[in-house]
């Protein structure tokens, strides 16, 4: 299941973390929470999964292109 | 986990995270300070949660407490600064704005909750749980049922 977990600190500012979602679909909800908050996102960092995720598509990639071979 | 974010409501300045003291009269009763605060409606609300009486005075806000005036007016960036005269002192011109600072947080606080617990159906996210942190924060966390 994909999750977004948002924390709002007593001064206002604001945590955000997606959980499950990989790749660059993440990048999809930046834009979103900004709307939804009313807010401007001032830092952000790509977490587990997307490294993961990007991984995973390299690891194939490299592994289609052996196939080929 | 994909990636993580940290977001800066509109309603705080992020150029100017913190009071600080830009101008001191020659008489110890008048200093002016500059807050983060954006917000007209939000620091009305956190000057009354600091008990001040609080009065609108064209665009400016005027607090009253026993024996000590502020007067906030907005600059050219929006941001809010603070005039006091009466029985006020420098550090104390500066503690007045770091309660009405951290109140100022908590009003941004609940209104970024309450607009967000609006908006997030319409948005495809339902809330699946809300818990408040040891340090006064309050975690949410959704499900994304759409994309």
């Amino acid at each position: 299941m994909k999750r977004i977990v948002v924390t709002v600190a007593a001064d206002g500012t604001v945590n955000a973390e997606t959980l499950g979602i990989t790749g660059s679909k993440c990048l999809d909800y930046v834009a979103l929470l900004e709307d939804l908050l009313a807010a401007q996102a001032v830092h952000s960092r790509y977490t587990a999964d997307y490294a993961a995720a990007e991984n995973r598509v390299a690891g194939r990639s490299r592994q289609e292109q052996r196939d080929e071979a | 986990m994909s990636v993580a974010l940290l977001l800066v409501p509109l309603a705080i300045a992020a150029a100017a995270a913190h009071a600080k003291l830009t101008e001191k009269d020659s008489a110890a009763t008048v200093c002016r300070v500059q807050t983060r605060m954006r917000d007209a409606d939000l620091l009305a609300a956190a000057l009354r949660e600091t008990r001040a009486e609080v009065t609108r005075a064209g665009a400016d806000l005027v607090a009253d407490w026993a024996g000590v005036r502020a007067r906030f007016g907005r600059d050219a960036q929006q941001i809010w600064s603070a005039h006091f005269t009466g029985a006020v002192d420098e550090p104390r011109a500066i503690d007045i704005v770091r309660a009405v600072d951290a109140a100022y947080g908590r009003q941004v606080q609940r209104a970024v909750l309450d607009r967000l617990t609006r908006r997030a159906p319409a948005a495809g996210l339902r809330l699946e749980s809300r818990s408040v942190t040891a340090d006064q924060a309050v975690r949410l966390v959704f499900a994304v049922e759409r994309a």
